[in-house]
């Protein structure tokens, strides 16, 4: 019997593998690498204003968002489309529950052509439109991102990325269309702390986009650099303390140049989300406030100082408002203004302030009044690429959040 | 928005400005600058000899006066209106076409997709849209006059390699003409001389523009050629020798297209200067914007250096076994001497090595040598040209290939590359006929 178990182990590796062996006349192709990554270290001060009693202070190292990134990419048999997969991993917040654990956030593979995108596995979901301005991608996560309806866990990791099989299609170098089903995370409430993650593989969810987003090569020259929509729906079912329920969501987000010159950009950035939501019954839980119905709207104002082309600096503002449209008066507020300094190519200095404020039920559910955060720290990040023959990728850089790049979210540059 | 902007513009070379840049440097400007180039103790020292010297002309920059004060354009930064779109530029220099009897030809620049060989198709410059470009014939001392009208989003020059002709004519950006712009026709005129194996090829980009293919042959020919009167050659072949990196072809047209695209735009626009694009009226201004705090690209964090790696070679345009017809297939009889002309577009070197004859190397670089040479395998390195004259004295099918083996592959598969047949057509029956075989 242990011999049969064995053998039932290793056959599926031998049927992965026995194509490179078996009477096969075509080579084996070696692929394009690309790795990249991003190590991110700043000291985080928190002053948190509680509804009752004294604010706490929290001082930190925080290393979250740093991560480390494989991709591998070969041409297919037309000579014009191209295979490619990714793995990913990175660290999460300090302060939640994944706690020290490492996170898988990017593990796919997908084929593509110079028209159309398939991409089955997991990546970044198609919850928002925009990379805003911040140091990291959670900063100002609740009004940036449809929040996922399936966590109860703090983890900004579940509302960011989960399993996915996308279709994109350009129907021209500007205007794209993509469709996605969704496998969001979803968590149990009653034992985070041991159990975090149920599932995420089960598909829950699924999205469509539609966007007008200007290419790289002449984004300098439009007023409207991207502009796009997405519905997004999903299937709630949280292992029972809710009834099954979905809830559905709009995004709809623009990217406007205010400045035509590249050396000095100045760029605005819109997004809005109404999401219609489950039923809630307060604000109290995590998993409440991402199912309860909402409104939420985020701006970013950024400005890059490129003499010659030459980045030198990188200074922006970002701003959420988010209303809990069945409660009362319960909406928050954030304001992130943030510099970035460029030292050389991939480090650079980055210092942040955030502020938020939470109002009415929110606070009242919460507790917290508000909080301060203060940051400063560096960043390393670098890419490189091993045996480019495939070549017209982008930087595997753009799977990750960057506060520089301007646009759409998961690059777009 | 430009009120210059939109087709239909034509800016002529004439209508540009030139900014001069002043020839004297303050004295806080040299001792920088002295210390930028010289750096440490050595600094110290070129500061002390301008103290003893303050006004510093251009001669001091490696162009003699009186030439170094008026340099020239060389971009359509400099031109009103930032572009260069239907401009028709007829350099100085050459004779106006009234003075002298002018052969005219047109040629273009296009971007296509080129099949190498059966399923191997890659992007390239071009031409007239062919690989190699069309091959030139004419008389020694014949004026020529070539229209060639960019149409890529690309600059491009035309270097005529190994002709003796006016400077401004020679192709060389910056150096004798400006680039010639997307959608601008340039004009060369010139008189073909002296007779031989030359070529053209772009100068404009050299390492990417001349090895994907702009490259053509530019025979020469007269009739008191010394070796045809040595060896009465009957048939004459032209083969173009070629290494391609269709991946670093690929990648890098695709990236000049992006940035192209991104240049032209922001030109129309007029926020783009010319440092930007690193480009300097005169060495001085070069200096000057290190010193602003621009960072030339060789110098940006020892960025990776682009690899250059043929992995496919080709004769006229064709690897084998597409080397077939007029892509290289020569053809002989018993008793008759050819003329091959062998002329390396490429970056690589190649031996030519003809199996069952010792052939006769007449001519480098297109002139004559002094003494012959009987060999049977010839190097010819990037930029030469090498004729060499076969006589037909041994009837058969003979290979003729690069003796550097690993250039008679495609992709690392032989048989590929750079080989070829010499058929002997008067054989009648033969016991054995030669097969393709593409991977041995």
């Amino acid at each position: 019997m242990r011999t049969i178990g064995m053998l039932l182990c290793v056959l599926p590796l031998l049927a992965v593998y026995a194509p490179s062996h078996a009477l096969e006349l075509d080579p084996k192709v070696p692929p394009e690498i690309n790795f990249g990554g991003k190590m991110l270290v700043t000291t985080d001060f928190l002053r948190e204003d509680p509804q009752a009693g004294n604010a706490s202070n929290h001082y930190a190292q925080n290393l979250s968002d740093s991560s480390l990134l494989f991709g591998f990419s070969k041409y297919l048999f037309t000579d014009n489309d191209y295979g490619f997969a990714v793995f990913g991993f990175k660290l999460p917040d300090h302060d939640t529950d994944l706690k020290d654990d490492i996170y898988l956030h990017q593990a796919h593979a997908g084929i593509g052509g110079k028209r159309y995108e398939l991409l089955l596995g997991r990546t970044r979901l198609t919850n928002t439109l925009i990379s805003f301005p911040t140091v990291r991608d959670e900063d100002l996560l609740a009004y940036t991102h449809v929040a996922n309806g399936q966590s109860n866990a703090r983890a900004d990791e579940y509302q960011i990325f989960g399993g996915l099989v996308r279709g994109t299609y350009w129907f021209s170098p500007f205007w794209m269309v993509g469709g996605a089903l969704l496998a969001r995370t979803e968590t149990d409430p009653a034992d985070l702390v041991n159990n975090p993650g149920i599932s995420s593989s089960d598909f829950n969810g699924g999205s469509v986009t539609f966007a007008y987003d200007v290419p790289e090569a002449i984004k300098f020259d439009r007023g409207i650099r991207f502009a796009g929509i997405t519905l997004d729906h999903q299937r709630l079912d949280v292992m029972g303390t809710s009834p099954r329920d979905r809830k559905t969501a709009l995004i709809a987000a623009l990217t406007y140049n205010l400045s035509n010159n590249p050396e000095k950009t100045v760029v605005l950035d819109l997004q809005g989300i109404v999401d219609q939501g489950a039923d809630a019954l307060s604000l109290s839980s995590q998993v409440e406030r991402n199912r309860a119905k909402n409104t939420a709207v985020a701006v970013a104002v950024r400005y890059g100082h490129r003499p010659y082309l030459q980045t030198r600096w990188f200074a922006g503002v970002a701003t959420g408002w988010k209303k809990y449209d069945d409660f009362n008066d319960a909406s928050s507020f954030a304001v992130a203004p943030n510099w970035l300094y460029r030292l050389g190519s991939g480090v650079d200095l980055t210092a942040q302030y955030v502020y938020r404020k939470n109002r009415g039920d929110l606070a009242s559910a919460t507790g917290v009044d508000g909080s301060h955060e203060f940051l400063v720290g560096l960043t390393f990040a670098f890419d490189a690429t091993i045996n480019e023959t495939v070549g017209e990728g982008r930087s595997i850089l753009n799977l990750e959040h960057n506060m520089q790049d301007i646009g759409p979210a998961g690059g777009g540059h | 928005m430009s009120p210059n902007r939109g087709k239909g513009r034509k800016a002529k070379s004439s209508d540009a400005v030139s900014r001069t840049s002043s020839p004297v440097l303050s004295r806080r400007t040299f001792l920088r600058t002295a210390a930028l180039a010289a750096g440490g103790t050595l600094a110290a020292g070129v500061a002390a000899a301008a103290v003893a010297s303050p006004r510093v002309g251009p001669e001091a920059y490696g162009v003699t006066p009186p030439h170094g004060y008026q340099s020239g354009q060389g971009s359509m930064m400099y031109t009103p209106g930032h572009t260069m779109i239907g401009a028709k530029t007829n350099p100085p220099g050459a004779p106006p076409d009234d003075a002298v009897p002018y052969r005219e030809f047109d040629l273009t620049f296009e971007l296509v997709e080129h099949e190498l060989l059966p399923g191997v198709k890659f992007p390239v410059f071009a031409f007239n849209g062919q690989v190699p470009g069309p091959v030139f014939r004419v008389q020694e001392n014949d004026w020529i006059k070539v229209n060639v009208r960019n149409n890529t989003e690309e600059m491009h020059t035309i270097h005529w390699h190994g002709v003796d002709l006016i400077y401004t004519m020679d192709g060389v950006p910056m150096v004798a003409q400006d680039p010639i712009h997307p959608d601008e026709t340039f004009v060369y005129r010139f008189q073909a001389r002296p007779a031989g194996t030359r070529f053209y090829h772009c100068h404009w980009g050299t390492p990417l523009h001349m090895p994907t293919a702009l490259h053509g042959a530019f025979i020469i020919d007269t009739p008191d050629d010394p070796i045809r009167k040595m060896f009465p050659y009957t048939r004459d072949y032209v083969l173009v020798l070629e290494a391609f990196d269709v991946n670093f072809s690929r990648k890098s047209i695709n990236e000049l297209l992006r940035g192209m695209k991104r240049v032209n735009k922001l030109m129309e626009n007029r926020t783009l200067t010319p440092v930007t694009h690193a480009f300097f009226p005169r060495y001085q201004a070069f200096l000057k914007a290190i010193e602003d705090g621009w960072r030339p690209p060789y110098t940006r964090g020892n960025a990776e250096a682009p690899q250059i790696r043929p992995t496919f070679f080709a004769i006229n345009g064709k690897s084998y076994p597409a080397t077939v017809g007029e892509q290289g297939h020569l053809k002989i009889k018993q008793g008759e001497y050819i003329r091959i002309r062998l002329i390396n577009g490429g970056v690589a070197d190649h031996h030519m090595h003809l199996h069952g004859h010792q052939f006769f190397v007449v001519a480098e670089d297109g002139n004559p040598l002094p003494s012959i040479k009987r060999v049977n395998t010839v190097p010819v390195t990037p930029g030469k040209t090498l004729d060499i004259v076969v006589y037909g004295d041994n009837p058969g099918f003979w290979d003729f290939h690069d003796h550097k083996e690993l250039q008679s592959m495609n992709n690392g598969i032989y048989p590929g590359g750079m080989i070829t047949m010499l058929e002997y057509e008067d054989m009648g029956s033969v016991p054995y006929v030669p097969s393709y075989s593409v991977n041995q």
